[in-house]
């Protein structure tokens, strides 16, 4: 209501292109931080981030790779915090190795694919006409495979591997933010500051990265957010069915997978309960934030 | 469409390393000399172009024949016939539970907002969006099969037995692993799409007139609340069967995605084409059935 109001007066178009400006991102700090989950995910976050990349260098991170026959099966009550494996390997220090796997996957898959998805949706929504009707087209397709499925093809095509399995996940995840991109640009387009653009001659390229994209960002930020989540799922799961990384690289996924076996099931829960603790406190963190984000930057959005 | 799907389909299958000939000889004792597998490939067409292949399979396949499985010999088509069913119960007994419960869960809370109810529901909601699903399968079968053995840990049937309260028996534990996520999914879905409808000016209409507050929820609220749910199941039939896949891995259900998991790790590649085909004509399917679902129920869809 309000908002239509703003519009006839021209109040609002003329505002908007500050939506990428300062005073919008101070704001939306301001209502992130009052998001009580956002807070708690984002403090969870750091713990585990930081505590994955300090602890291998605080304590010597070969107790994770060393096969150790003495220690075999040991229980948390030893003098390892949480026991050790088969092989007599640390199980705290695998689980902090396999953190730096998975939240670096996650991280560095969600920025790729997102930019891939920004490039692809950016050119279908700004020119339009076939190359649009190609780059969705080829979207769509993509789309209606099964996630999982062609997840678990292309990774058997590359082979395993931390490098592999980003790779395949990058190559694959892109669909959601060149749709919402595309999206965007096509509501972005029509909004007068753009007709101003071409009044003025400037270069379309120029527009498009200066003046479009920023003002598209708010949802395709929040879409990294959940991409970042699914993405740290989905190497955990591509590593539980072996297909991902595999050993000795630790990674919560794989150190799940010893529980395929039935004597580690029920009897030593110590070694797959706190992997699969971790991925979910994780997802649940970075879900947190997310909400958080959309909440702060998207306010329009109501879910 | 289809046409690109097969395409990437054959493309895909075919950048796998190794290929059928070399599948036929895998298990051989170190005695097939080069020239015999060379042979086999002439024998087997694997030395055409891609594209003469790729026409050929796509022939087959508007005959409905998908070709024969590189490892078992048995035919494609007949080894999907025989693990769809599984599959099928396992996703649609877990569809049906999901909508029942997350619904239900969904307008409860949106009814009750801000309420303890609603905040715990909420949190609870979050929870199930990220848990492994087969983290949850594991823990499922830990607790309740292992520790309290009330439930079998894995397969379809028990030794010798075959009655539907076995099957029933077999199929909760997965079931309900495979419905966690979804529950939580149409709970938040529902609980939005109710908000929105209980914030609009006919219901606001609907209370001033005096319409008992249950009458409003049920007769004016609920049905434009749940035009947007079908949308819902349509974007979920996908995932769910992702789900199933990694599901039946855990509890050794002899569906599709047992099925699948073989012919990726074995590198089967007609077996894996059929499977990957077969899913995405799943896909499709239901994205046509949800369209049609929603303009029957929402009136003001219309398609030319």
């Amino acid at each position: 209501m309000t908002m239509g109001l703003f519009r006839e007066k021209g109040i609002y178009e003329g505002a908007s292109d500050a939506f990428a400006s300062e005073g919008f991102w101070k704001k939306a700090v301001q209502r992130f931080f009052r998001h009580k989950l956002a807070v708690i995910g984002i403090v969870l976050l750091l713990i585990i981030t930081l505590m994955s990349i300090f602890y291998p260098i605080i304590r010597d991170s070969s107790i994770a790779f060393e096969v150790n026959y003495t220690a075999i099966n040991a229980s948390p009550q030893s003098g390892n915090i949480m026991g050790t494996d088969a092989l007599g390997r640390d199980v705290f220090m695998r689980l902090m190795l396999g953190g730096r796997v998975s939240l670096s996957v996650g991280l560095v898959a969600a920025i790729c694919s997102t930019l891939i998805g920004i490039t692809l949706g950016g050119i279908a929504g700004f020119f339009g006409g076939k190359i649009d009707n190609l780059i969705m087209r080829f979207t769509d397709t993509m789309m209606s495979f099964p996630f999982l499925v062609i997840c678990m093809v292309l990774v058997s095509i590359l082979g395993p591997g931390i490098g592999n399995t980003m790779l395949a996940i990058v190559l694959l995840k892109w669909t959601n933010a060149a749709r919402i991109t595309r999206g965007e640009i096509l509501y972005i387009r029509e909004r007068q500051f753009i007709e101003a653009d071409k009044a003025l001659g400037i270069n379309r390229f120029k527009t498009l990265f200066a003046h479009i994209i920023p003002n598209a960002l708010s949802p395709i930020i929040v879409n990294m957010t959940f991409t970042m989540a699914d993405t740290i799922m989905t190497e955990a799961s591509l590593s539980f069915l072996g297909l991902g990384v595999l050993l000795p690289t630790p990674t919560w996924g794989n150190m799940l997978k010893d529980a395929s076996s039935l004597v580690t099931l029920s009897m030593r829960p110590w070694l797959w309960i706190p992997p699969g603790i971790m991925i979910a406190l994780t997802v649940l963190s970075i879900n947190f934030v997310g909400d958080g984000l959309r909440d702060a930057l998207d306010p329009k959005a109501n879910l | 469409m289809l046409l690109v799907i097969t395409l990437i389909v054959f493309l895909l299958a075919n950048l796998m390393p190794g290929d059928a000939a070399m599948a036929m000889f895998g298990s051989g004792d170190g005695s097939i000399t080069v020239e015999a597998i060379e042979q086999q490939r002439e024998n087997m067409g694997l030395n055409d172009p891609v594209l003469v292949r790729y026409f050929r399979w796509l022939g087959q396949l508007l005959k409905g024949d998908l070709g024969v499985s590189q490892v078992t010999f048995q035919p494609v088509w007949e080894m999907i016939q025989l693990r769809i069913g599984p599959t099928l119960l396992l996703m649609g007994t877990s569809l049906i539970l999901s909508i029942i419960i997350g619904v239900a869960l969904g307008i409860f809370s949106a009814v009750k907002q801000y309420s303890i109810a609603d905040y715990i529901l909420t949190i609870l909601s979050f929870i199930g969006r990220s848990l492994p699903i087969f983290f949850i399968g594991l823990i499922f079968v830990y607790f309740f099969a292992l520790k309290i053995p009330v439930f079998p840990t894995s397969g379809m049937h028990s030794m010798g037995a075959s009655g539907f309260a076995d099957l029933l028996k077999h199929l909760f534990l997965p079931c309900l692993s495979l419905s966690i996520l979804r529950i939580a999914e149409f709970m938040r879905y529902s609980r939005a799409s109710m908000l929105e409808v209980l914030n609009s000016d006919y219901i606001w209409t609907a209370r001033s007139k005096g319409i008992k507050e249950r009458a409003v929820l049920i007769k004016h609220a609920l049905h434009n609340a749940l035009i947007p749910i079908i949308t819902l199941i349509g974007i979920n039939i996908p995932v769910l069967f992702s789900g199933a896949i990694m599901i039946e891995q855990v509890f050794q259900w002899p569906g599709l995605g047992m099925l699948f998991n073989t012919a990726v790790t074995q590198r089967d590649q007609s077996l894996l084409m059929g499977l990957c085909l077969f899913s995405a004509i799943i896909v499709l399917v239901s994205n046509l059935l949800t369209d049609i679902a929603y303009a029957l129920v929402d009136p003001r869809i219309r398609y030319e």
